[in-house]
C-alpha cells in the first residue's frame, strides 16, 4: 500500500492486530457492522473457551468509525462466559447475535453508547512537547467535563503506568464534577516534578455515569533549560 | 521559561497501540477502553452487546460458535399469513427453526430422521441460509448426503383444478427438499390405463391411427416435474418405454393419471427420444397441474381434468398428436437432460436474482475450491437448479478451499483462505475475474460482513475494506515521515518554540483516514502563562 502514498508516508500498523487475532482458529473472532452508526464491530472470540488463557477478554470489542477512521475497544461486551454465533443485521437495522451457555439462549444487540460501565479508560499518547530531552514540569491539569461519577485522572511521567512515588506521576481519587452540565476542573499537581514524557489517563473507579463526557483537556506545564 | 497551556480538543483518532507511546498522533491515545471517540471532540462512552433482543423465546445451544444466525425480512410470518415481520433462522444440531415477531415463537422447518426430506446427520451442521424469492433455503455446510438442501417457502395451490378430487393445497409455509427430484415412478403403455399411484403420473399413450406424420420408429418417453414456477427437473423414462410407432401412427387421445403429487410441483413435461439415436428429448407435452395440457410452451393450455380424489385423470379430448414439435429439453431448460443439477452447499450468495455457490457438492463429489452458479432461462431463474455445466471455469482449482462468498454491488467476493477472488458478470464475456488479491482470504465465514461502504474482512494481515474497486487497509495507520526524528535545543538560551504543527488534526480520507495533516482551524491554543 506504501507505494500508492506520498513518498514521505509509511504505512503502519494502527493496533495490535496481532494480539487481538491471535489463535483465531480457536477464538473464532467475529466481524459485524452497526448499519446505523456506521461502525465496525469485532468480538474477539466467539467460543469463549476456544483459548482459555484470554479468559473474559473473549468478550472484548472492537469498534472501528467508519466516519472517522478511529478504533477504540468495548471490554467485556458480553455479560456471561458464553459462545455466540455470527452477527446479523435484523430487520430493525441491529446488529445482533445468538448467545448460548448450557442453560439459555438469548439473542443479544448491540447497543451504542452511551453506557454506563466500570471499564473505561482512556490514556493519551505520551507528550514530549516536542523535546523529548529537554525536562519538563506539569502544575495544573485543566479538565471540561460533565457527569464524572466514579473517574479518576491519573498523570503519569516517563511511560510509567502506575504511581509509587511523586517521580511517577499523581494519582487524582474522582477529581471531576459529577454535574451533568458541564464543568471545569483544576487538578493542581502537588509535587510538580520534571519529566521527559508526560501520560494523561482517565479511568473509571467504579461505575461511572452513562452521560460521562470529556470536552478538552488543558496542560499547565514549563519547559526548562538545559544546564 | 514561561509556563506554557496546551489544550487537547480533539480525540478522534482513536486508538493507537501499535506504535511506540511518544510517536501516535497527537489526537490518537494508547488506551480507549470503553470510549467512543466518533464524536468529533469530545470523549464519551461506547455501548456494548449486552442489549437483549427479548422478543425470541430461548431456544437452541450453539453448535458452531461464529456461525448459525441468519435474519431477514418476510411479508409471510410462520403460518403463512400476510404479514410483514422480521424473522430469524437458526439450527440446533440438524433441526433448523425459524422465528417471526408476528407469531412471536419458532418453527421447527427440519425434522431429524432417516425419511423423505428430514435430516439424519446430526452432528457438525453448520447451516448456510439464503433468503430471496420469499423462500428461505438451509444448506448443510458439512455436505452430507443424509441431510439434503432445504426449501421453506409459501405455498397456496391447487392440483387438477376443475376436476371433483382436484387436490387443495392450503395456503402456508411448506418445507421440502431444495433439490428438484425428477420423478421416481411412472408407467406408458399403447393403451391401458396404468391406474393412480401417489406421487407418479402414468401415461396411456394409445399409438394408433393412420394420420400420423411421426418417423417410424421406436421411442423412448420421459417425463419431468416442473417445480415452483419453472424450475424443470431431470428426466425419468417411463416404465414401459420405449415404444415402437409404426408408419402413420400417433398419439391418439392419450391419456395421463395421477393420484397425488407433492405441493410444490406445478406441472409435468413428457418427452420422447427415438430410441436408436442420442438425440435430444423433444418436448410432447407440457402439463399444467392447475391450467390442464398443451403441446408448445407457447400454445394455450386446455383444461380437461377429471376424476374423483386420488384418481385424476387428464385425456387430451379430441386431440391426436400427429407430429413431433420443435422444442426439446436443452432448449426449455439450458443445459443436457443428462446433467447433474442439484448440490449442497457450504456458502452462496444472490448477484441479479442469480445464485452464486461455493464449495458445494454435487453428485457426491466435493468441489472445495470451486463456484457454481444456479441455472437462468428465458423463463426467469431456476434458483435451485445447479447444472454441472455452470462450474465458473475462472475459479482456479487451486486446492485452496472457499470460506465464504460475499457480494458487493454486481460483483462476487470469492474468499478463500489465501486468496480474494472478485469475479464480475458481463453479458459479452460472461464471468470473469476482476480481481484477484493473495493473502486476502479469510479463514472462518464470520470473518466478513456488508457494510455500506462495501465488503469489510478480517485476516493476519488486519482488517480491510473492499470498496467495489479495490482493497483498503482499515487497521493502518499512516505515519508522516516528513516529522523530523529529532531536535536539537542548541543551547541553553535557545530553546526553539515548540513547532506550529505540534498539534494536528487529520482531515479525513475517503475510504480511510489521513494522519498527521495539519488543519489550520484546529491548532493547539498554546498561550504562555
Amino acid at each position: 500500500m506504501a507505494d500508492a502514498r506520498k513518498q514521505h508516508e509509511l504505512s503502519q500498523r494502527g493496533i495490535d492486530w496481532q494480539t487481538f487475532f491471535s489463535n483465531s482458529d480457536d477464538n473464532v473472532p467475529i466481524l459485524g457492522y452497526d448499519a446505523v452508526n456506521d461502525q465496525v464491530i469485532i468480538k474477539r472470540a466467539a467460543d469463549y473457551n476456544g483459548d482459555s488463557s484470554i479468559g473474559t477478554a473473549s468478550h472484548d470489542i472492537f469498534i472501528y468509525d467508519m466516519r472517522t477512521g478511529a478504533w477504540t475497544k468495548c471490554m467485556n461486551g458480553l455479560a456471561n462466559n458464553v459462545d455466540v454465533t455470527n452477527f446479523v443485521v435484523n430487520g430493525d437495522s441491529e446488529l445482533v447475535t445468538k448467545a448460548s451457555d448450557a442453560s439459555t439462549t438469548t439473542i443479544y444487540k448491540w447497543q451504542p453508547g452511551p453506557i454506563a460501565t466500570s471499564t473505561f479508560k482512556w490514556r493519551s499518547k505520551a507528550f514530549d512537547f516536542n523535546y523529548p530531552a529537554v525536562k519538563k514540569k506539569l502544575y495544573k491539569v485543566i479538565i471540561h467535563s460533565k457527569a464524572a461519577t466514579n473517574m479518576d485522572v491519573n498523570v503519569y511521567y516517563d511511560d510509567k503506568t502506575s504511581i509509587g512515588s511523586a517521580a511517577d506521576g499523581q494519582v487524582f481519587d474522582k477529581p471531576l464534577s459529577t454535574s451533568t452540565s458541564l464543568a471545569k476542573n483544576t487538578l493542581t499537581i502537588t509535587t510538580p516534578t520534571a519529566f521527559s514524557y508526560l501520560t494523561l489517563e482517565i479511568a473509571s473507579d467504579g461505575t461511572s455515569h452513562a452521560d460521562f463526557t470529556v470536552n478538552d483537556i488543558a496542560l499547565v506545564y514549563r519547559i526548562f533549560r538545559p544546564h | 521559561m514561561p509556563k506554557e497551556i496546551v489544550h487537547m480538543k480533539q480525540f478522534h483518532g482513536g486508538l493507537n497501540d501499535a506504535a511506540e507511546n511518544s510517536d501516535i498522533a497527537d489526537h490518537e491515545c494508547q488506551i480507549a477502553d470503553s470510549c467512543d471517540l466518533s464524536s468529533i471532540g469530545k470523549i464519551t462512552l461506547t455501548g456494548d452487546l449486552k442489549g437483549e433482543d427479548t422478543r425470541p423465546p430461548a431456544l437452541q445451544t450453539i453448535n458452531t460458535p461464529g456461525s448459525g444466525l441468519f435474519a431477514f425480512r418476510s411479508d409471510r410470518d410462520n403460518a403463512g399469513a400476510n404479514a410483514t415481520c422480521n424473522c430469524y433462522a437458526t439450527h440446533d444440531l440438524n433441526i433448523v427453526s425459524v422465528y417471526d415477531d408476528n407469531e412471536d415463537d419458532w418453527l421447527a422447518i427440519t425434522t431429524n430422521g432417516s425419511g423423505a426430506g428430514q435430516w439424519n446427520q446430526t452432528t457438525n451442521c453448520d447451516v448456510n441460509f439464503l433468503f430471496h424469492e420469499g423462500v428461505l433455503r438451509s444448506s448443510d455446510g458439512q455436505l452430507h448426503a443424509d441431510n439434503q438442501r432445504k426449501w421453506w417457502g409459501y405455498i397456496n395451490r391447487v392440483h387438477f383444478y376443475n376436476a371433483s378430487g382436484a387436490d387443495t393445497y392450503t395456503a402456508g409455509m411448506y418445507d421440502f427438499d431444495a433439490d428438484l427430484a425428477a420423478p421416481t415412478a411412472g408407467t406408458c403403455h399403447l393403451s391401458a390405463d396404468q391406474g393412480h399411484t401417489t406421487g407418479v403420473m402414468h401415461f396411456e399413450t394409445n399409438i394408433t391411427g393412420s394420420t400420423g406424420e411421426i418417423p417410424e420408429a421406436s421411442y423412448r418417453l420421459a417425463y419431468s416435474f416442473v417445480y415452483d414456477h419453472h424450475q424443470e427437473s431431470l428426466l425419468k423414462e417411463f416404465s414401459g418405454s420405449p415404444l415402437a410407432i409404426a408408419e402413420g401412427q400417433c398419439f391418439t387421445v392419450p391419456k395421463f393419471t395421477f393420484h397425488t403429487l407433492p405441493a410444490r410441483i406445478v406441472g409435468c413435461r413428457v418427452y420422447i427420444q427415438r430410441a436408436d439415436t442420442t438425440d435430444d428429448w423433444t418436448l410432447l407435452v407440457d402439463i399444467d397441474l392447475y391450467q390442464g395440457y398443451r403441446l408448445g410452451l407457447n400454445e394455450i393450455y386446455v383444461n380437461t381434468f377429471d376424476g374423483a380424489a386420488n384418481n385424476v385423470e387428464l385425456e387430451l379430448t379430441g386431440k391426436n398428436i400427429t407430429s413431433l414439435g420443435t422444442e426439446t429439453y436443452r432448449g426449455i431448460n439450458g443445459h443436457a437432460f443428462d446433467e447433474n443439477i442439484d448440490c449442497s452447499y457450504k456458502t452462496a450468495v444472490v448477484v441479479d436474482g442469480i445464485t452464486y455457490a461455493g464449495n458445494f457438492m454435487q453428485n457426491g463429489l466435493k468441489y472445495p475450491d470451486s463456484v457454481i452458479k444456479c441455472n437462468s432461462t428465458i423463463w426467469g431463474i431456476d434458483s435451485d437448479k445447479f447444472p454441472e455445466s455452470n462450474i465458473l471455469d475462472i475459479t482456479p482449482n487451486d486446492g485452496d478451499e472457499i470460506v465464504k462468498l460475499e457480494a458487493f454491488q454486481d460483483k462476487v467476493l470469492v474468499f478463500k483462505r489465501q486468496t480474494l477472488l472478485v469475479v464480475n458478470y458481463s453479458p459479452e464475456q460472461g464471468d470473469y475475474i476482476d480481481g484477484t488479491y493473495p493473502f486476502m482470504g479469510i479463514r472462518h465465514k464470520g470473518h466478513s460482513f456488508p457494510t455500506a461502504h462495501g465488503i469489510v474482512f478480517m485476516n493476519d494481515l488486519g482488517v480491510h475494506l473492499y470498496d467495489g474497486e479495490t482493497v483498503k487497509a482499515l487497521s493502518d495507520r499512516m505515519q508522516d515521515l516528513t516529522i523530523p526524528p529529532f531536535t536539537s535545543t542548541a543551547g541553553a538560551n535557545d530553546i526553539p518554540e515548540p513547532e506550529v504543527n505540534f498539534y494536528k488534526t487529520p482531515e479525513p480520507e475517503s475510504g480511510g483516514k489521513k494522519k498527521n495533516e495539519d488543519v489550520a482551524t484546529s491548532q493547539p491554543e498554546r498561550k504562555v502563562m
